[in-house]
């Protein structure tokens, strides 16, 4: 008989034990894909996000928490408004964009939304516009145009914004100007309730008129309404207050000295920069990821200790058939070759069965725990198979040394 | 003859006409009225916005005053209220309830804002909001949105390069430049000289380009072209023109 068959018999004839490791394995290599999946994903999402926002300081109240960035505005705590004054005559170098937001809540054909405010760009260039004289002298002595920094890396984005084009608030999160009675709908909110541009809104006892349907972002704004800042504290009667300002600076070499220069403005103010935040998003995936290797080690050691018993157990319940093969030809390297090969053969198929269902449980979990999509790439899963497949092997050396020791004389007096 | 109906009617239109011009005008004593004094006597108007009679208050007023004590002449301090219903044009026009208290605004008689200054201010950034008048009509022009090409000439014998005068009739430039012409010898103007740092030896033109609100963009001798000039407004992103836009894009 050949040894394939002998194998496949082996495997066939006891499946309760060979099901137990198999599902020891596979469980580790599933936990290790499906996490690592996810916390790869969540990395990709943060990185992208990153490159999409618009800006990379907030100015937040002090007790505000921030937990989401894009949902920094709905903190519910508020700044005065005239903090926007400050940074605007204040000329720090490496501001670009100021982006101010309100957040209310407002009633939409009997569904709640949120109706935030934002200042148009105009309105605080009118502002740096008092301060030509200063910016003359500046733009002398550094011999650079605007306010960006020596040596600075920035796109200078607020330079390349399409003043035209109000639907660029979707992307830049600024707007270059905005009427009183303007409304700027998100895509999510446009197609729930049919608006479109043109339309009049009643939002709040003001009829506004719809100036533009932003396109998907895939961000809460989807789900917001967007009006003037001002009109938005007249009819809510909140005062010239905001719940973020969010500052475009030039670049990220600009965010570090920014964060001082703002501090020392506005004392009274909670200043972040984005990097912070993604700092603290990359480490807690980092750790995720570490925990995860922790979590696999633990389970593909079970698995390996499994193995090890099963076979060792195997080798010994079996020693009558393991003589008989002996005395019928068997050599010893065979026997150990038959319990390897059922290890090597466990190990290979709990890893492939891990790293699918690993897959399938990221794909599913990512979107549901934390809002990204996941594509699992062959990275980790390859390493947990070949891990697998090792500690399967190296499991079953020990029985496998015991069944090539054997004496088929010994054997068969036991029986 | 006339019907009495009628020239009732005539009256109360007349009324009607002089009541509506009164609002319009400022109230005397008013700020607006303050400022618009001063601008017709040629001073700039240091206006100073506040909302209590706090500290920080006391100390910019003290600030601004001991500073124009020197230069009454030339400057008045114009003290409003934000709180002052009176006041609510000038607030209004300025945003001061969104501002932070106390903010000065130095007004250069031909109304361009010459420096804002909020919750502090010293004697030298007072002294640096009072421009030369040419200096004024920049500032003023960038503050339109306007493109500022100042030429800089030399006592003797200064001319507008052609690159300037081609430029101004660039059609995408049309309307939205603003030529100052300084000489050097001009004894007023030697401070504008010192702040463009420009010697005021030149032999000859210098051409200065500025663009709203206060960006620097290039300094350029006599033989400057009206395509240096375009390219260099375009590559700084500052001319908002169609074809950059559709370049953008």
């Amino acid at each position: 008989m050949r040894l394939r068959d002998l194998v496949v018999r082996e495997i066939v004839q006891r499946p309760a034990p060979m099901v137990t490791c198999f599902l020891a394995v596979a469980l580790g290599v599933t936990a290790l894909v499906a996490i690592q999946s996810i916390t790869q994903s969540s990395e990709q999402e943060v990185a992208g996000q990153l490159e999409n926002l618009g800006a990379n300081v907030l100015v937040l109240p002090p007790s505000a928490s921030l937990q989401d960035y894009y949902a920094a505005d709905l903190n519910g705590e508020t700044l005065p408004e005239e903090y926007v004054t400050r940074i605007a005559l204040s000329r720090m170098v490496g501001v670009e964009d100021l982006a101010p937001r309100l957040c209310v809540k407002a009633d939409l054909d009997h569904h709640s939304v949120v109706l935030t405010g934002v200042l148009p760009r105009s309105e605080f260039l009118e502002k740096t516009a008092w301060q030509s004289v200063g910016l003359l002298t500046d733009g002398l002595d550094l011999n650079a145009v605007g306010t960006k920094h020596e040596g600075c890396r920035g796109s200078c984005r607020a330079r390349v914004l399409d003043e035209s084009d109000i639907r660029s608030f979707a992307t830049t999160r600024v707007v270059p100007d905005l009427a009183d009675d303007a409304l700027l709908v998100g895509a999510d909110i446009a197609r729930r309730h049919e608006i479109a541009e043109g339309t009049e809104v009643e939002l709040m006892g003001t009829t506004f008129k719809v100036t533009a349907v932003f396109p998907p972002t895939g961000t809460h704004d989807d789900g917001r309404v967007f009006a003037h800042l001002h009109t938005v504290q007249r009819i809510a009667a909140t005062g010239p207050v905001v719940n973020v300002i969010e500052i475009m600076g030039c670049c990220e070499d600009a965010a570090g000295s920014l964060v001082t220069d703002l501090a020392t403005v506005l004392p009274d103010a909670k200043v972040v920069t984005i990097s912070h935040i993604v700092r603290t998003q990359v480490a807690v995936n980092r750790l995720m990821g570490r925990l995860t290797y922790v979590l696999f080690a633990i389970l593909i050691l079970v698995g390996g200790v499994s193995i090890a018993s099963v076979m060792y157990a195997n080798v010994s319940e079996r020693r009558r058939e393991l003589g008989t093969l002996m005395a019928l030809g068997a050599t010893p390297g065979m026997l150990a070759r038959l319990i390897l090969s059922k290890s090597l053969i466990l190990g290979f198929a709990g890893g492939l069965a891990g790293l699918a269902a690993g897959s399938v449980v990221a794909v599913i979990l990512g979107p549901l725990l934390l809002d990204v999509s996941v594509r699992p790439g062959p990275g980790a899963g390859l390493a947990a198979m070949i891990t697998a497949v090792i500690v399967a092997a190296a499991s079953s050396l020990l029985p496998a040394r015991r069944a090539a020791r054997l004496d088929p004389c010994v054997c068969f007096q036991e029986v | 003859m006339q019907m009495p109906w009628i020239r009732q009617v005539q009256l109360v239109a007349a009324g009607l006409l002089i009541a509506t011009s009164a609002a319009h005008a400022a109230t005397p004593g008013s700020g607006q009225a303050r400022i618009e004094a001063a601008a017709v006597q040629d001073k700039y108007a240091f206006l100073m916005f506040y909302r209590h009679q706090d500290n920080a208050t006391r100390i910019m007023e003290q600030t601004i005053r001991s500073e124009l004590s020197r230069r009454n002449r030339t400057a008045t301090l114009v003290k409003v209220r934000i709180t002052d219903p009176a006041e609510s044009t000038l607030v209004r026009r300025f945003d001061a309830t969104r501002s932070p208290m106390p903010t000065v605004m130095a007004l250069a008689p031909n109304g361009a804002v010459t420096g804002v200054y909020a919750l502090k201010v010293n004697s030298a950034q007072v002294n640096s909001a009072i421009l030369t008048p040419k200096y004024c009509e920049m500032v003023k022009a960038l503050q339109e949105q306007k493109v500022v090409l100042l030429c800089l000439q030399p006592s003797d014998g200064g001319f507008v390069p052609k690159g300037v005068t081609d430029f101004e009739a660039d059609p995408h430039f049309n309307g939205r430049t603003y030529r100052l012409v300084v000489k050097a010898h001009d004894p007023g103007e030697q401070r504008l000289f010192e702040r463009m740092k420009v010697r005021t030896d030149i032999k000859s033109p210098v051409v200065l380009i500025f663009a709203p609100p206060g960006a620097f963009l290039g300094r350029f001798d006599a033989g400057v072209t009206s395509r240096q000039l375009s390219s260099t407004i375009h590559k700084s992103g500052k001319c908002n023109c169609e074809k950059c836009r559709r370049h953008r894009k």
